[in-house]
């Protein structure tokens, strides 16, 4: 037996009920599969599932639903009797930066326009990346977003203003 | 010979002025996606594709094929000289092009492995214009029952080929289902999935789910984990990347059973380039007769995977341009591409749209010579782009997805959209989830649940039409062996004696 193979039984044996039946990426990817599932199973039913001649609209949902919870059913299981890695999804702020930078976007867009918006995105991302400000992220940031607007709203002719000021 | 004749008229179009910009385009951008670790053909794909609304259907088509291939070529770049896979599928060519290149072999690993993509695709290419056109007549005569079989094989191709485990595989594939249906439903007008939201009323755009699946879960994973880039190290001078006549009489036969392998692995739906040049390597390790040299830098192994990968990405157009079915998450990206161009992708797009078609494919034979031309020569300024700081890299990606995802509708509700598809990708994947099945599912999910119901109407609720039609009962046999044979998974124990 490879070291690995042992050091994975050995997991198995002293990882609690617990943790198998909730803390596995396995089981954690069940479980979602059987909410999903759930929600699914709900569409189909709310929609009226039709007859077998002619599906309602609710019958795929429904198929699909039944699918995802078995699926994850069978997925707890499997971690309940063999265990499995523990689920760990690391979470850093520059994770959050980059979702706040998209957002970010999306709210400036429509205020203030282009170069704005793309600017602040683009230090949201550089301060993820770097952890920090520098003159030369600003400088390039603005740049770049210069460079957007003469590609996309100049050249490809979106609908947008490069600048505005919404007061 | 009709073929050949068709492929000259196509090789013209492609050649005539703009066709050849976006090929020319699409190939280098695929380049610089491939040998950048980090940033995917699909996240690359995704991001032009809103910029490619723009331009006429066959030139889009060009464009964004061109990026799919030519990131092949590119990754075997960085794989040789970083030991790094710039892209998934060139991970194989780390275990020999890198000891390679610490030999003092980096130029003419690069020189070998661009001759074996470059026979690869040819020899995919010339399967590709034999065969196309008769399987996509032969295709007219499906019926609905058929398309339904057909398309289920897909999915589960998708789902029992792909990485990982295979429950997750058919979970992420019934999510791009689900995802499918948001929206009103086509034959009855009722809401599915909306829950009161009316931004999810035309449902929910492809484009933003693979920007959030590929492009944002990519920028997210990179960040958690930080690796080093120094490619300074190898110089790669003109001198170098000549092998030596021995090193290319021991890389023909390789570069030959690569190509076959790979050509019957793009036939398959769902497989991919990265399965196919796996097994192309454990092929050649199996057969070869001094196997304990693999991993130390034989040629072998790095010829037959890049020609294998190679042939997958073009003969993945096979089933894709003839039949209307992907064979991979790009070739699911392209289709919708088509769809948004308003061509109906499935056998009658080669009737319908002979240009389209054939330029397309011309469009492969000049952006391959372009490729070598690209690589080879220019191997200098590949090198140097590796050295471009992910500072400045994440940014500007950033910047393109929010920007293409709002051109799309011209709306910043979508950019919300691809914030949840990014988070729930990173999630998923570090869950063991794959995220190409998803989008296999997404973009076939409408055409089967459509087809499953034109079926069962036009023969009264009759489930047995499934198992009379040869047609339909040929694809459920093959979609049950796929499913019995996931038991058994070969390649899946190969792999991991290879990484091992």
């Amino acid at each position: 037996m490879s070291k690995e193979v042992i050091q994975t039984a050995g997991y198995a044996g002293k990882s609690s009920l617990l943790e198998r039946l909730f803390l596995t990426s396995d089981s954690v990817g069940g479980w979602i599969s059987v909410v999903i599932g759930c929600v699914s199973l709900g569409q189909g039913l709310s929609l009226g599932l039709g007859s077998l001649r002619r599906l309602g609209s609710g019958g795929f949902p429904f198929g699909v639903g039944v699918l995802l919870v078995a699926l994850g059913a069978l997925l707890i299981i499997g971690s309940l009797r063999n265990g499995g890695e523990p689920a760990r999804i690391p979470i850093k702020v520059s994770s959050f930066l980059i979702l706040a930078a998209l957002a970010s976007f999306a709210v400036l867009l429509p205020l203030f326009g282009m170069i704005p918006s793309a600017t602040v995105l683009m230090l949201f991302v550089s301060a993820a990346v770097t952890g920090r400000l520098a003159w030369a992220d600003v400088i390039y940031a603005l740049a770049i977003s210069i460079a957007a607007v003469l590609v996309f709203i100049n050249g490809l002719g979106l609908a947008l203003p490069a600048i505005r000021w919404p007061l | 010979m009709e073929a050949l004749f068709s492929l000259l008229q196509g090789m013209a179009l492609a050649l005539s002025w703009p066709s050849v910009l976006y090929s020319v385009g699409g190939v280098t951008l695929g380049m610089m996606v491939g040998v950048l670790p980090g940033v995917g053909p699909m996240a690359a794909i995704a991001l032009i594709l809103p910029v490619t609304f723009h331009v006429a259907p066959a030139d889009a088509l060009i464009m964004l094929a061109g990026v799919y291939y030519g990131a092949q070529y590119g990754g075997s770049i960085t794989s040789i000289l970083l030991n790094l896979p710039g892209t998934a599928s060139s991970a194989v060519v780390c275990l020999d092009g890198h000891p390679m290149a610490q030999r003092g072999r980096a130029g003419a690993a690069l020189f070998i492995t661009t001759m074996a993509s470059f026979i690869g695709s040819n020899l995919a290419i010339i399967l590709l214009v034999i065969f196309a056109a008769p399987l996509a007549r032969v295709a007219l005569q499906f019926q609905p029952a058929d398309y339904f079989s057909m398309m289920m094989m897909g999915l589960i191709a998708a789902a029992t080929l792909s990485e990982g485990s295979v429950a997750k595989g058919i979970i992420m594939v019934l999510f791009g289902l689900i995802l499918g249906m948001v929206g009103a439903d086509v034959n009855t007008g009722a809401q599915r999935f909306t829950f009161g939201f009316t931004d999810l009323w035309n449902g929910i755009s492809i484009v933003a789910v693979a920007m959030g699946f590929f492009g944002v879960t990519e920028v997210i994973r990179n960040l958690t984990s930080t690796s080093e880039r120094d490619a300074s190290i190898y110089k790669v001078t003109w001198r170098t990347l000549l092998p030596t006549g021995h090193e290319v009489r021991d890389s023909i036969w390789p570069i030959t059973r690569g190509s076959v392998l790979g050509m019957a692995f793009g036939l398959l739906p769902g497989t991919g380039t990265s399965i196919s040049s796996f097994v192309a390597y454990l092929m050649e390790k199996k057969i070869s007769r001094h196997p304990e040299k693999f991993g130390q830098g034989t040629i072998e192994g790095i010829a037959s995977s890049e020609a294998a990968n190679n042939a997958t990405a073009q003969s993945a157009f096979i089933p894709t341009l003839s039949l209307g079915i992907p064979a991979d998450g790009v070739m699911a990206l392209l289709l919708a591409a088509m769809m948004i161009h308003g061509i109906q992708p499935g056998p009658r797009f080669l009737t319908e749209h002979p240009h389209i078609f054939w330029g397309l494919i011309g469009s492969f034979v000049i952006g391959n010579l372009f490729l070598v031309i690209l690589n080879l020569p220019l191997i200098g300024i590949w090198v140097r782009f590796l050295s471009i700081p992910y500072r400045f890299l994440a940014p500007a990606v950033i910047l393109l997805i929010a920007i293409g995802v709002y051109s799309i509708q011209n709306s910043t509700g979508d950019i919300f959209f691809v914030i949840g598809f990014g988070m729930a990708g990173y999630v998923l994947s570090k869950l063991g989830f794959q995220a190409a099945p998803l989008l296999l599912g997404l973009v076939l999910g409408p055409m089967v649940e459509e087809n499953l119901r034109r079926a069962l109407l036009i023969t009264r609720g009759d489930y047995m039409v499934f198992l009379e039609r040869p047609i339909s009962l040929s694809f459920l046999l093959l979609t049950a062996f796929l499913i019995l044979s996931s038991i058994w998974t070969p390649w899946k124990r190969f792999k991991k004696r290879a990484e091992a």
